[in-house]
């Protein structure tokens, strides 16, 4: 056999003389140096989570395709025994869920699969921010898009969701409520850094309406597809910032329950003035604490002052200090009001001593 | 560090402004019923009527009642200096005759310069709080212009120089 023009790098020696072996020996060494070639693209292949993610060699199908639903289906061949359903497969800056029964024909494996187009947030039982890629198709294709009643109109529409049949999806509660809205992504060029939460932003929501995790459980992997309905957005449906990072949620009574992080709370000091009196009535401070979505809590707090403290009449009451001096010494002196509380970021205020002029 | 000769004005001036807030008559007759105003609304609402100046007719056009003071020093010796405060007690006409309160006697500026002379005078920690001695009322004048009409305190005590 002539090297010079026989590509394959085998390491078998096809010794025996009957053809069926060259199959057997030849197929996925052939397949490998097709990936080698200008034929196969680079793509990358990842988990569920996107957590593990590696390069690949792949040959794509179906990438010049003739009609708009075959243009969002892509074959992708690949070595055997290299990915499963639910898998997805970043191939130019765009991810694709493999959604078919991935099998081989002795020679490559082939993952059928289709283009994502949404990143679904939800919080999951332990009330943390979970994402997915997802496949959104319509349900509801020629419905006019809502149901009207004597008096009202709703929002009809329903989506088609496909997504990993990992843990966290497949325990996604019935009814849980979904913001699926390219708006979002509009709505948050808008936001300056210190937005932790906008509810006011009209936003699409649905609600998972018809679950059903066994319909693509192909055993060792699967996907998993579920109807969701739309429903009337909420007040509390919006952009939540968790941890650092921006989520859209829906409802406020999905928010996460608050973590162990050691980040403080905030907490202020409200008064009518920042000045007190010599020889006057007290005056009176209030602390106010907030939760980390800047609900008001009930926390007792903590003052104290940084000077003086011999001379100023000083009495707390709940939330409240009432400070009070009769010292003409101290007339256009400052000193400082220090509130805190467990898990609290301390905060002060600077407090002047003025005659009453 | 000795104590700059001049100081006394306006530590007086803080002495007089707190003695006449913590009246609750005289905030009464100034101000009328101060239930439900909270704290900071009665201090700002009493300083637009007790200023540590003296009056300038025609700058005022309200019909209300007035506190004006101011504190001299009118003789300074070796040792010590004599300190007068004068106080102009000025009620707009339309409202001179329409206040009445048991105990006291006169029109509304007489009623006030008897509630200042309590607190300043009548209340002996308050009268000796102001220098060697205490407080003394020198003179009661009348005060007449166009619109108001009041009545000018004169008060002196001596104190270190």
């Amino acid at each position: 056999m002539a090297t010079e023009w026989y590509l394959m790098t085998t390491p078998h020696d096809q010794v025996s003389g009957y053809e069926s072996e060259a199959l057997d020996d030849f197929a996925e060494e052939g397949f490998a140096e097709i990936l080698d070639s200008d034929l196969a693209e680079d793509a990358e292949l990842c988990n569920y989570d996107l957590s593990e993610c590696q390069s690949i060699r792949t040959v794509v199908q179906n990438n010049v395709a003739n009609t708009q639903l075959q243009s969002i289906t892509r074959q992708f061949l690949l070595p055997i025994g290299t990915c499963k359903a639910g898998m997805y497969i970043k191939y130019k800056d765009r991810y694709w869920l493999i959604t078919g029964c991935v099998d081989d024909n002795k020679m490559y494996e082939k993952a059928v699969a289709i283009l994502c187009n949404y990143l679904l947030t939800w919080l999951n039982k332990e009330k943390q921010p979970v994402q997915r890629w997802i496949s959104a198709t319509s349900a509801s294709q020629y419905n006019n898009g809502e149901t009207s009643s004597k008096h009202y109109y709703l929002r009809s529409d329903q989506l088609l969701i496909f997504m990993p049949d990992d843990d966290e999806s497949l325990m996604i509660d019935s009814m849980n409520r979904f913001i699926i809205d390219k708006r979002c992504k509009l709505y948050e060029q808008g936001f300056t850094d210190d937005i932790t939460i906008d509810t006011s932003k009209d936003v699409i929501t649905y609600r998972l309406t018809r679950s059903d995790s066994v319909l693509f459980d192909y055993q060792d992997s699967g996907v998993y597809q579920f109807m969701a309905t739309q429903d009337e957005q909420h007040t509390d449906d919006g952009y939540y910032v968790i941890d650092g990072k921006g989520y859209w949620l829906c409802g406020k009574a999905t928010l996460p329950l608050p973590t162990t992080s050691s980040e403080p709370l905030t907490s202020k000091i409200v008064s009518d003035s920042d000045e007190i009196y010599n020889q006057l009535e007290p005056t009176g401070f209030l602390a106010k604490f907030y939760d980390e979505y800047g609900n008001e809590t009930n926390v007792t707090p903590q003052w104290s002052v940084s000077d003086f403290e011999d001379d100023l009449d000083i009495e707390e009451d709940g939330h409240f200090i009432y400070i009070s001096v009769d010292n003409k010494n101290l007339i256009n002196k400052k000193f400082i009001l220090s509130l805190s509380a467990e898990n609290y970021k301390t905060v002060f205020k600077t407090i002047t001593i003025k005659a009453f002029m | 560090m000795r104590i700059a000769t001049t100081a006394e004005r306006g530590r007086f001036k803080e002495e007089i402004n707190t003695a006449l807030y913590k009246s609750e008559e005289i905030k009464e007759l100034l101000l009328g019923d101060t239930n439900g105003m909270s704290s900071s609304t009665i201090h700002s609402e009493f300083q637009k009527y007790v200023k540590s100046h003296l009056f300038i007719d025609d700058t005022i056009k309200e019909t209300r009642t007035f506190i004006f003071y101011d504190v001299f020093i009118p003789q300074i010796y070796s040792n010590i200096k004599e300190c007068k405060v004068v106080m102009y007690l000025i009620c707009h006409l339309d409202i001179l005759d329409n206040y009445f309160k048991e105990g006291y006697y006169g029109n509304r500026a007489d009623v006030l310069s008897q509630m200042v002379e309590n607190v300043l005078i009548n209340d002996t920690t308050k009268s000796y709080s102001f220098g060697i001695g205490r407080l003394k009322l020198d003179s009661v004048n009348p005060y007449n212009s166009k619109k108001f009409y009041g009545c000018i305190m004169e008060f002196g005590v001596p104190n270190f120089r």
